[in-house]
C-alpha cells in the first residue's frame, strides 16, 4: 500500500516539478541554462533541496512503475528477482550520482 | 490476441508506454549530467543541443511528458474519489488540455529557436 | 425483418485437429434475434459439432459469455441488429479452450474462492433473519447482481499478462462481502486482497466496466476498496 501511495505522491510532486523544470530548462533563452547560470542557481540551498527531492521522486516513481511491469510480465521467478535487484541497484546508483552533482 | 480498444484501455496503454520511455530518458539524462563537472564538457553538450533534430526531439519529449502527466492525474483523481462516471470525460478533457498546452509550448519553443 | 448474417466462428476440435480454424456460416435471422439464436440455428441446421454453453438464454445465468466482434458479451443479450453483417465469434480470451466456444473456467472460480465468497458471522443467528437496513443493502446492491459470467476478468489486460491477478470479478465479490453490514470478516478479506496480486494490480483500465452484462461499474468498486485499504492502513505486506 505504501508503495502504491508513494507512487501517487511522487507523481504529484513530479507533475508540478516538471512544469517548472521544463519551463526553466527548455523554454527560456539559452542564457538561462548557460554553465554560469546553472552553477549560480545550484549554489542556493533551497534550489539544491528542490532538485534532490525532484530527483528522488523521479527515480522512485519511474522505477516503481517499471517494477510493476516486471511483476506483471516476467514469468520466470529467477529473471524477475534479478531484474528487481538490478533496478534497485541502478536507481540507487543514479540517485547517488544525481545528488552528488547537485551538492557539489 | 485481438480485442477491441476503449477510451480507458487506450489511456492506459499511452500512460504505460510514455512511462517506460520517460524512465529510460531519465536514466540517460542523469547519466549524461553526471559527466558535466567542467565548463568545457558542458558547453560542448549545450552546443550539441542546438541541433534542430535534438530540438524536435525535445518537442516530442514535451508531448510524452504531457500525456503521461495528464493520464496520471486522471487515474489519481479517480482513485481519490472523482466518480467513475466521468472517466471518459476526464480522458477527453485531458487530451484537449494536452493538445492546447503542447501547441503553446511548441510555439514558444520554436520562437526561441528561430 | 429477416436478413442474412455471416457467422465467422473460431473452431477448436481437439479430437480432430490440434490447431484451431475459422468456419463461416451464412444464415438468415430476424434482426431482433440474438447471436445465441444464430448459434443454435447453425448447430441445428449446418454443423451439429458446434459446441457452446447456454442455459437460461435471457441474461441471468452467465453461461453464454464469449467474444463477439472483439468484445466480450453474452450471446443471448446481443441483438444481431446491433452488429454488422459479418459477426466474428471467439471463446472468452486467455482461458484454456476445451472445445470451440467452451472455455475452462476453473481459474476464474478459484479466484472467487480466494476471497471467501460467503457470509462469515460467528454471532448466534437471530430468530428470524440478520437485519439489514435498506440503506445498508443499497451499498452492496450493484455488487450483488454479478452473474459470474467471466466477461470482466477475461477482458482485463492485467489478467491476460498475469494469471495470478485476482481479477475484477473476485475483487467485486470481495467488495460484496466487505461492505455487507452483516459480515464480520472484513479484515481477513482485506488482507487477502491487499496482497501481491490484489487490488493494487488494478490500473483502472475500465475494460471490465465496458463488458459487464449487468452494467456493474466494477472499477468504481475496486477504487472504493483501495480507499478503504488506505484508510485502514492495510499494507498487506506488498505494494
Amino acid at each position: 500500500m505504501w508503495g502504491w501511495l508513494f507512487h501517487r505522491v511522487t507523481g504529484i510532486i513530479l507533475a508540478f516539478g516538471l512544469i517548472y523544470h521544463f519551463f526553466m530548462m527548455h523554454f527560456m533563452e539559452a542564457e538561462a541554462y548557460s554553465y554560469q547560470s546553472v552553477i549560480q542557481r545550484l549554489s542556493e540551498p533551497s534550489w539544491k533541496l528542490f532538485n534532490i527531492v525532484f530527483l528522488i521522486s523521479a527515480l522512485y516513481h519511474g522505477f516503481y512503475g517499471i517494477n510493476g511491469l516486471v511483476k506483471e510480465y516476467v514469468k520466470s521467478e529467477g529473471l524477475k528477482n534479478f531484474l528487481k535487484f538490478f533496478m534497485f541497484i541502478l536507481s540507487l546508483a543514479l540517485a547517488f550520482f544525481g545528488i552528488k552533482i547537485v551538492i557539489f | 490476441m485481438r480485442y477491441r480498444w476503449n477510451t480507458g484501455s487506450i489511456a492506459w496503454l499511452v500512460h504505460r508506454i510514455t512511462g517506460i520511455i520517460l524512465t529510460f530518458y531519465l536514466i540517460a539524462h542523469i547519466y549524461v549530467l553526471s559527466h558535466l563537472k567542467d565548463p568545457e564538457a558542458y558547453e560542448k553538450l549545450m552546443s550539441m543541443m542546438k541541433n534542430p533534430i535534438i530540438k524536435f526531439g525535445e518537442l516530442i519529449l514535451f508531448a510524452l511528458v504531457l500525456k503521461h502527466v495528464f493520464a496520471g492525474i486522471r487515474i489519481t483523481l479517480l482513485e481519490m474519489g472523482v466518480s467513475t462516471k466521468y472517466q471518459k470525460q476526464l480522458a477527453y478533457a485531458g487530451a484537449l488540455i494536452i493538445a492546447v498546452l503542447w501547441f503553446i509550448g511548441a510555439f514558444y519553443f520554436l520562437q526561441e529557436v528561430f | 425483418m429477416e436478413k442474412y448474417y455471416t457467422f465467422r466462428i473460431k473452431r477448436y476440435l481437439p479430437e480432430e485437429n490440434p490447431s484451431e480454424r475459422w468456419d463461416e456460416f451464412r444464415i438468415k435471422l430476424n434482426s431482433m434475434e440474438r447471436v445465441l439464436d444464430g448459434l443454435v440455428k447453425i448447430k441445428e441446421t449446418k454443423d451439429g459439432t458446434l459446441t457452446f454453453r447456454k442455459s437460461c438464454a435471457h441474461g441471468v445465468c452467465g453461461s453464454c459469455a464469449m467474444k463477439i466482434n472483439g468484445k466480450n458479451r453474452l450471446a443471448c443479450q446481443t441483438l444481431v441488429k446491433d452488429l454488422p453483417e459479418l459477426i466474428e465469434i471467439e471463446p472468452l480470451p486467455s482461458l484454456p479452450v476445451i472445445k470451440d466456444l467452451v472455455v475452462d473456467m476453473t481459474i476464474f472460480y478459484e479466484k472467487n474462492d480466494k476471497v471467501l465468497p460467503y457470509l462469515i458471522n460467528e454471532e448466534p443467528p437471530p430468530e428470524r433473519e440478520r437485519i439489514q437496513s435498506p440503506e445498508d443493502q443499497h451499498k452492496i446492491l450493484e455488487s450483488i447482481t454479478c452473474i459470474m459470467c467471466g466477461s470482466c476478468t477475461t477482458s482485463c489486460p492485467v489478467f491476460w499478462a498475469s494469471k495470478n491477478y485476482l481479477g475484477p470479478s473476485a475483487l467485486l465479490k470481495a467488495f460484496r462481502f466487505i461492505f455487507d453490514t452483516r459480515d464480520r470478516a472484513t479484515d481477513e478479506r482485506l488482507s487477502r486482497i491487499t496482497r501481491e496480486n490484489g487490488i493494487w494490480r488494478c490500473h483502472s483500465i475500465f475494460n471490465c466496466v465496458e463488458v459487464c452484462p449487468k452494467e456493474i461499474d466494477i472499477t468504481k468498486h475496486i477504487l472504493k476498496l483501495k480507499r478503504l485499504a488506505v484508510k485502514k492502513g492495510f499494507t498487506g505486506g506488498e505494494k
